[in-house]
Formats: C-alpha cells, sequence, structure tokens
C-alpha cells in the first residue's frame, strides 16, 4: 500500500485540513459556484478502475494498489510534491482518490504512447470520483498521451494529475473530452525541468460544468510549456479555465493559446496566470485567448495576466471576442462555398490552427472528426 | 455578359457612385481607372453581393439576370468572380482544402465532374507553375502570411482554378514586381478568351499595355466622367486626372 491510500492518520490530518481551510482564491471562482461543487460526496468509493490504459513497452504503468517496495519509493518522490495544498478538491483526491496509477516512462526513448479511457457505465449521482495519476517523463523521452474521455452519462470525476519531466523530454500531453453531461474537476501540476518540453492539448468539446486548472512550473533554464486548449460549448455547457505558469529559471518560454467557440446559452471562463519571477532574464511568455460567439445567449470571460518581475524578458498578451470574420466568409462566398458551409469550415480553422502542431497526426485527425461532428450541428 | 444601368449606390447617408452605365460584353476586357477613394471597389463589391450598401435604383444584369437578386455564392457559381484589392488570410484553413471545396462546388453547379483529390493537386501545380508560386503554398492557411505580391498571384491562382465567365480584378497589379506583373498579366491573357469578359481596376498604364484593353473608362466623384479605349489610359498616365475636371 502506498501514499496515504491505507494510511488513516495522515488521512484524518487531512479531513482537519479540508474542514479548517479558509482560503480561497476568489478570482479564480469568481463565476464558478465552489459551494455548489464542493457540496457533493468525495468520499463514497465509487467507480473503480474505471480507467481502462493502453500503452507500449516504453512505458511503465503501476497501480498504486500494488506497488512493491522499490515502486513505492520512486512514486513517493513524486506524490503530492508539487500539487498545490490549499485547494479543497485537490485534498479529497489526496485522501480518498481510489484510481490511483504511477506512469515511469523509460529515458531515451522516442515513442512512450499511452491511452487512457475511462468507461464508467452509470450515473454518478451526487458522487464524485477520484482519480490520481502520477506521470515521470525520463530524461531524453519522448511521449505522447492521450486522455480520451467520451461519454454520455452524467459522471462526475475529481481528478489530480502530477507531470514531471526530466531533462531533455518532451510531452504532447492530450486530454480530449466528449461528454456533455459531465460535471468535472480537474487539477493537473507540471514541473519542468532543464530542456525539456511540454505541449498541453486541451480539447473540451461540451460538459456540464468543469473546472480545470493547471499549474505548469518551468523549473530549469531552457524549459518550455506550449498550452493549446479549445472549447466547443453550447446549451448550457459551463467550462471555467484556469492557467497558472511560473517561470521559475532564465531562458524559459511559455505559450498560451486558448480559443473558445460558444453557442446557445454556454459560458465560458478563460483566466490565464503567467508570472515571470525575478531571475528569469531571457524569458518569453505568450498569451492569447480568442473567442468565437455564435450566439446572443453565450458568454466569455476572458482574463490574461502577465506578471512580470524581470526586464530582459519577451511578453505579449491578448484577448479579442467577436462574431465570425464576416470578411473571410464573404472572401469563401465569392469563391462559390455556401454560406453555411464557409461558416463551418470558419469555425473549423479558428480551432484547428490551436491544435495542428501536434505530433501524432493521427490522434489530430480522429479529433478533428470529432470537432467537425460538433460543428455540423451548428445552424 | 453584364449591364449596369443607372446604377446608385451609398453607404449610411454617404453617396459613393451615382448614374453608373456599363456594358461589358462576351470576349471584352474593360478598364476602370480612377483616384483613391472614387468607388472603384465599391462597384466590384456590389457585383460580386456583398453586403452593406445601399442601392439607391439601378440595376445590374448578368447574362440577363438581375444580379442584385442573387446571393455572393450563387453569382461565383453562375460564373462571376473578383480578384480582391485586399486579400483576406485566414489563419488555420489550409489553401488546398479552401481551393478544392471552391472548385469542386462550382464545377458541381455546373455539372462538371468534381476533382478528387489526386487529379486536383495535378491540376493545382499546373496552374501553380503558371503564376510562379511554390507548391509549398498548399501547405500554408489561406493567405496568411503571404507578402503582398504572392496574394496577388494567390488570387490569379484561383482564377485560373475556377474558370470564371466575367472577371473582375481590382488592382492586381499593385504590389507587384517587375517580373510578377508580366507573369500575372501572361496568366490573364492566357486564360482570355472571347467566351469570356474582364473589367479590371487599375493606377497603371504599365499593366493595360500588357493586357490592350477595348474600353478604358474614368470614374471621378462618384461618376464614370469619361469612356475611351487604350490611349485614353495613356493620357491619364501622362497627364494625371486634373483635366478632366468639369
Ligand atoms: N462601408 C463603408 N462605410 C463608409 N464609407 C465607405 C464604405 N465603403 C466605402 N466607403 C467609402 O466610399 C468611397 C469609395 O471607396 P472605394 O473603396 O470604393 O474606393 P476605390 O475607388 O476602390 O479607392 P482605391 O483606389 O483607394 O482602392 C471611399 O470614400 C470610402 O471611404
Ligand atoms: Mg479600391
Amino acid at each position: 500500500m502506498a501514499g496515504l491510500k491505507n494510511n488513516s492518520k495522515l488521512k484524518d490530518d487531512l479531513i482537519d485540513k479540508i474542514n479548517n481551510l479558509t482560503f480561497l482564491d476568489k478570482e479564480q471562482w469568481k463565476y464558478t459556484n465552489f459551494n455548489y461543487l464542493s457540496n457533493f460526496n468525495f468520499d463514497k468509493n465509487i467507480s473503480k478502475n474505471s480507467l481502462s490504459i493502453k500503452k507500449n513497452d516504453s512505458i511503465e504503468v503501476l497501480s498504486i494498489n500494488d506497488l512493491n517496495e522499490d515502486s513505492e519509493k520512486n512514486y513517493l518522490k513524486f506524490f503530492n510534491k508539487i500539487i498545490p495544498q490549499e485547494n479543497k478538491f485537490i485534498l479529497y483526491n489526496t485522501a480518498y482518490f481510489h484510481n490511483g496509477y504511477f506512469f515511469n516512462v523509460n529515458k531515451n526513448i522516442d515513442d512512450a504512447y499511452a491511452l487512457i479511457e475511462s468507461n464508467i457505465t452509470v450515473n454518478s449521482k451526487n458522487n464524485f470520483s477520484n482519480d490520481r495519476i502520477i506521470f515521470n517523463f525520463n530524461k531524453s523521452s519522448k511521449t505522447t498521451i492521450l486522455f480520451n474521455e467520451k461519454n454520455t452519462k452524467q459522471i462526475k470525476n475529481n481528478a489530480v494529475y502530477e507531470l514531471f519531466l526530466d531533462n531533455n523530454s518532451c510531452v504532447d500531453f492530450i486530454i480530449f473530452s466528449n461528454q456533455p453531461s459531465a460535471t468535472k474537476i480537474l487539477n493537473l501540476s507540471a514541473k519542468i525541468n532543464k530542456d525539456a518540453i511540454l505541449n498541453i492539448y486541451t480539447i473540451n468539446i461540451s460538459g456540464e460544468l468543469i473546472k480545470n486548472n493547471y499549474f505548469i512550473n518551468l523549473d530549469k533554464q531552457n524549459s518550455k510549456c506550449n498550452f493549446n486548449g479549445i472549447d466547443l460549448l453550447n446549451k448550457k455547457n459551463h467550462i471555467d479555465n484556469y492557467i497558472e505558469v511560473n517561470h521559475n529559471n532564465k531562458n524559459t518560454f511559455s505559450n498560451i493559446n486558448y480559443n473558445n467557440i460558444l453557442d446557445g446559452y454556454s459560458k465560458g471562463i478563460f483566466y490565464a496566470k503567467t508570472v515571470i519571477n525575478e531571475n528569469c532574464s531571457q524569458s518569453e511568455a505568450l498569451q492569447s485567448n480568442k473567442n468565437m460567439l455564435l450566439s446572443k445567449s453565450s458568454s466569455i470571460h476572458s482574463n490574461p495576466q502577465l506578471i512580470i518581475n524581470n526586464d530582459d524578458v519577451q511578453c505579449a498578451h491578448g484577448s479579442t471576442t467577436g462574431e465570425i470574420d464576416s470578411d473571410a466568409l464573404f472572401y469563401m462566398q465569392s469563391r462559390g462555398i455556401s454560406e453555411n458551409k464557409a461558416k463551418k469550415m470558419l469555425i473549423n480553422s479558428f480551432l484547428f490552427k490551436i491544435i495542428n502542431k501536434m505530433k501524432d497526426k493521427k490522434i489530430l485527425s480522429s479529433i478533428n472528426n470529432e470537432i467537425d461532428s460538433w460543428i455540423n450541428n451548428v445552424d | 455578359m453584364l449591364k449596369i444601368n443607372k446604377l446608385n449606390v451609398g453607404v449610411d447617408d454617404k453617396n459613393i457612385l451615382n448614374n453608373i452605365n456599363l456594358e461589358i460584353n462576351k470576349g471584352e476586357l474593360h478598364v476602370i481607372m480612377g483616384r483613391n477613394g472614387t468607388g472603384k471597389s465599391t462597384l466590384s463589391n456590389i457585383i460580386t453581393g456583398k453586403d452593406g450598401y445601399n442601392i439607391g435604383g439601378g440595376e445590374v444584369l448578368y447574362k440577363n439576370k438581375n444580379l442584385l437578386d442573387m446571393s455572393t455564392e450563387d453569382r461565383a457559381l453562375e460564373g462571376i468572380f473578383m480578384s480582391f484589392q485586399y486579400p483576406v488570410s485566414i489563419p488555420g484553413l489550409n489553401t488546398m482544402h479552401f481551393l478544392r471545396t471552391s472548385v469542386n462546388s462550382i464545377r458541381k453547379h455546373q455539372n462538371k465532374e468534381e476533382y478528387s483529390s489526386g487529379e486536383f493537386i495535378k491540376v493545382f501545380k499546373e496552374k501553380l507553375a503558371i503564376v510562379g508560386l511554390d507548391e509549398s503554398f498548399a501547405k500554408r492557411s489561406v493567405n496568411d502570411g503571404f507578402s503582398g505580391g504572392e496574394k496577388k498571384r494567390f488570387e490569379i491562382l484561383q482564377m485560373l482554378l475556377i474558370e470564371p465567365k466575367l472577371v473582375i480584378l481590382d488592382e492586381t497589379d499593385s504590389g507587384l514586381d517587375i517580373d510578377a506583373l508580366r507573369i500575372v498579366a501572361n496568366g490573364i491573357n492566357n486564360f482570355k478568351s472571347k467566351n469570356n469578359s474582364f473589367l479590371l481596376i487599375t493606377h497603371y498604364y504599365r499593366i493595360i499595355e500588357y493586357l490592350n484593353p477595348d474600353f478604358v473608362h474614368v470614374l471621378l466623384d462618384v461618376k464614370i466622367v469619361k469612356s475611351g479605349d487604350q490611349k485614353l489610359a495613356l493620357k491619364l498616365e501622362e497627364n494625371g486626372y486634373g483635366w478632366l475636371k468639369k
């Protein structure tokens, strides 16, 4: 047994902490109802083994329930080390997680691949499941991780992912979610070492209530993060994304590109905070958030923030919200493309340009097909 | 082919075109010259169907049909093509995907067989060579990051692929280097036939020399104030517009 799973003393301490937790980042929860979410049950041990994992030999995957002494030692070097502690849902996860996995990616390989799918088959009612996954990407490894979350059930999931990128590793970390009835909380932390690159792709197609928090730490020189996100929302979907990037060393690079399409009565929140600390000269931080509103009743709150504590850096941020570009539409119509088709092509390109650098083109094209079928329902 | 009768166009309270009459027959090439802001692009936009203008009277007939009742895409399907003065860049939209969708929509409408992707690549390469662009453009987004001259060549490429009946060239020669101008002019000359018609908008005599227009019109202060042949363009090149003042 590992971590806090069966350690009741630690668990009790944690629960104490949860109950006494007063700190709450107001800015982060401005538009999403914290109390509503925290009133569900997080301690009911449901949907055990609801994750199916396919992977190749370059990755070792251990269930946290059956670690041996060596692997437990290794795992404890990472568990709960970088994820923020002042967050109720993370603490719940730490106390009650039941789907726990440790992914260890071999060093010096360039083809590591894992596909993670959830297969919950019942509605979750008032109970959240808690998934906890730790990823250790060893030196000079190249990896693609794909979460393929497709489900029409009313699932409730509170996930925590902890990512460690050792020197010169490169990761495409793809979270694809198409779960119209899901209530989902994700907290993801990453620690990126020297010359390592983390490319995050998060694609959210619908969702009843989704709250994603990302904490990216560029800890060593020449570490990079490209954060690419798209949300396709309609009906009463609500997606709230908070992205925090900390530049903690020289020559570090971050680039956030997040585009949203909003239809119906949906609501999106984009809040990014990139902090360049004092000792981080020659760093570069970019943020872009573009939103296309397809209906009058949809709305987006965009708040791209840069906090810069060093003069020798390059930064840019911007946010735009608008309708479909009418000049582009006219251009395409003047080439014989119908208005409806042109609109769909424009929506697709608005989204596709965010994800098209994904290395695995097969995954890219299947995601693009899902995007297209969503777009085909737009009128 | 195209017949414009007593056309008046405005935006908000502003009068942009007044009492425009113009007839372009099959096989003819007409040129419109005129100072900046006199309504040349507005006229092109009216013919292609851009909205946002008030039509204050008059009619525009294309193949004897009322053009003003048709949607932009229907006009394109029926053979009208405009090379934009300012082509629009569309980041994320792949050039090949855009071109094939456009060309196949039009071919389908004309009961021609749609190109398969293999066939299209062949035609694409052939036309690409005519306008002197290299094959890497196939992988790029529409007009995204194209230089001014590349955008104009890309417009001509589309004209060659679409094979329209009525072509409007809105300052296609502006911003082209000397070689590119010759390439583009040759492309136009090769495509020009007795079955299609052209309306060229330009500020320069050089392209006119290459294309040998049938008519040259001068648009000044909302009106066509003078029409003539190629010699009129030469006179404007030498003397400017001052002498035409009413
Ligand atoms: N949507 C609009 N709103 C307000 N004014 C407009 C609009 N469209 C055109 N105009 C005005 O109408 C006039 C004619 O514009 P147009 O673009 O047709 O000129 P042009 O002859 O093509 O000029 P150029 O040689 O510079 O390309 C200009 O004064 C322009 O500012
Ligand atoms: Mg103009």
